[in-house]
């Protein structure tokens, strides 16, 4: 059944206010290691992200700034949150999944407040995929970068 | 069943009764989410009335048949209605003969074709192609693509202040460099400016500069010459102008197209074939080739037979005055909102920004409302990013919205300013 005006609005609501308006590590960092960059061709938004260090074991911390919408955001928060456990290897097949939702299974929505308003929003408005995914691309493209090695 | 094309002749905006020729439209007769629709994403493609929807169902279900060798009966109908649309189409514009209306999928192939014939025939390394930095990415993309073939350079014509209209000036100082071909839009999808086609045509022409004009956003919301315009080409698409989608047309001077080398080969765009060699069939055969999209031809006839009947001034004065309406709403419910395009004289078209709401958020919002807005770069990305902004979300109008509708849309606006604003 489509969501509710109401039940939109406040996924919203949440999205924005907890998510997007305030996410971890937007900016770009004062050491950058590696980067990758998204855009979205249905509306224009990009992204860059930031890794603070491009090691074979450690890519340090991720940042990214973005001229994008609240999903994109959210999606951004939600990358750095559940890559920050991950080594570079992991992560990059975290990436490469979020990256391309349509083929993915969705993971457990108890998981994460972010992921489970995003997929509140795909659900009434599915051709926003890519909102979600860019940030996923532009770290996938950031972890595709070969370690240094020195 | 009430259709503008039996009941209305063309009148003046105060005599035509809006309401009646809304439900020629079926498909406005519906709830989307739990609300009327409000349909206001003209710019990208305009609903279609029930005579347009009976014109394409009768040719598959009394004349469905190839067009112009076969020589039965359903043939010589088919031929008929595809030559005849052809014929209104030539009148819609005032084509001084329909040999000059060649079907095309629509404005991007329409574009595309002159790009790959005269203009790929025409230009060489050191040449000027011409546009504007309003330019649709129909009308831009394949200027680029010819410019790397040919090694001819790109030239802007800027975009003064927040989409106000084209620096005139500058305008006629670049066409006095080595400007072979200038393609403009009519009207800008993004900012509804009209440009002022006749004088830019004129400018053009004292420089013996080609000019194609993208009456994409103009041919179905206002009247067309293209013998006052004077330009060289025009093109358009049907389903903007309520005929069916993967049809549209290229006008071009008949002198022209008969110089102009085939854009594709294969049947119908020949005259004679040898196993090693062929000679071409004349406009506007010559650049059709295969089987067309003879119902799209055929509603696409139908289509202009209706925008006729109704008149396209009244409609250019339906569409300005509800984004005039649109504009004055939107300022007042939120003072810090920034409008793109000319304060006055407007098309009906309003793309905004909105601090701190992204349009894509606000059009899934506006949707969930029943109301369809655009939200995105339109296909200006480089004039957004002149502008400063990723996106935009845009209203856009055509003759069958109503003040009421734009009322609700402004009070939606409002509305969700107010909750997610800021």
């Amino acid at each position: 059944m489509p969501n509710s005006e109401a039940e939109t609005d406040a996924v919203y609501a949440r999205l924005l206010q907890e998510h997007a308006r305030q996410p971890l590590h937007r900016g770009r960092p004062a050491t950058v290691a590696a980067e990758g960059h998204g855009t979205n061709p249905m509306c224009g938004d990009e992204i860059t992200v930031f890794l603070t260090e491009r090691a074979p074991d450690s890519f340090g911390e991720i940042w990214f700034q973005a001229q994008a919408c609240a999903l994109c955001q959210a999606s951004a928060s939600l990358m750095i949150r559940q890559t920050s456990p991950l080594d570079p290897a992991a992560a990059l097949v975290l990436a490469n999944e979020m990256a391309h939702l349509e083929r993915m299974t969705p993971p457990d929505q108890s998981v994460d407040d972010a992921w489970r308003c995003i997929q509140h929003v795909l659900k009434t408005a599915p051709r926003r995929r890519r909102c979600v995914e860019l940030p996923w691309i532009a770290l996938e493209n950031a972890l595709r970068i070969p370690p240094n090695l020195d | 069943m009430t259709t503008a094309a039996t009941t209305l002749a063309p009148s003046e905006p105060q005599s035509i009764d809006w309401q009646a020729i809304r439900r020629d439209f079926p498909v406005l007769d519906q709830e989307v989410n739990g609300h009327p629709l409000i349909y206001f994403d003209n710019a990208a493609t305009s609903q279609k009335p029930t005579v347009v929807i009976d014109a394409v169902r009768h040719y598959y279900e009394a004349d469905n048949s190839n067009v112009h060798r076969g020589i039965h009966e359903l043939s010589n109908r088919a031929t008929e209605g595809f030559e005849s649309a052809r014929t209104r189409i030539a009148q819609f514009i005032n084509a001084a003969h329909p040999d000059e209306i060649i079907f095309t999928r629509g404005t991007t192939e329409s574009l595309n074709l002159v790009a790959q014939t005269w203009a790929r025939r025409e230009l060489k390394p050191g040449d000027q192609i011409l546009l504007t930095e309003m330019e649709h990415h129909s009308n831009l993309v394949p200027w680029q693509i010819l410019a790397e073939q040919t090694g001819a350079e790109l030239r802007f014509i800027p975009v003064i202040g927040d989409g106000e209209g084209l620096d005139l000036e500058a305008a006629h100082q670049l066409m006095q460099g080595p400007v072979k071909l200038f393609a403009f839009t009519h009207i800008s999808n993004t900012l509804a400016v009209i440009n002022p086609a006749a004088s830019l045509c004129r400018m053009a022409r004292e420089r013996g500069i080609v000019t194609i004009v993208d009456a994409a956003q103009s041919a179905g919301h206002m009247p067309l010459d293209v013998q006052e315009l004077g330009c060289d080409f025009l093109a358009f698409s049907s389903h903007k102008i309520c005929g069916p989608t993967g049809q549209g047309i290229l006008y071009g001077r008949l002198p022209l197209l008969e110089s102009m080398p085939p854009y594709q080969g294969g049947g119908e765009m020949i005259s004679v074939v040898e196993y090693k060699t062929s000679t071409w069939n004349a406009p506007p055969h010559k650049f059709e080739a295969g089987t067309p999209n003879i119902a799209g031809a055929i509603g696409m006839g139908a289509a202009i037979d209706y925008l006729e009947s109704i008149g396209r001034k009244p409609i250019l004065a339906h569409d300005q005055a509800l984004a005039a309406q649109a504009v004055d709403g939107l300022k007042e419910a939120i003072p810090d909102i920034r409008i793109f395009g000319p304060k006055t004289g407007r098309a009906g078209v309003v793309a905004f920004d909105i601090p701190g709401l992204h349009s894509h958020d606000l059009v899934t919002m506006a949707d969930r409302r029943g109301l369809a807005l655009r939200g995105g770069h339109h296909c200006t990305m480089p004039l957004h990013k002149k502008l400063g902004v990723s996106s935009t979300a845009r209203a856009s109008f055509y003759f069958y919205n109503t003040s009421e509708e734009v009322d609700r849309m402004v009070a939606i606006i409002r509305d969700l300013y107010a909750k997610f604003g800021g």
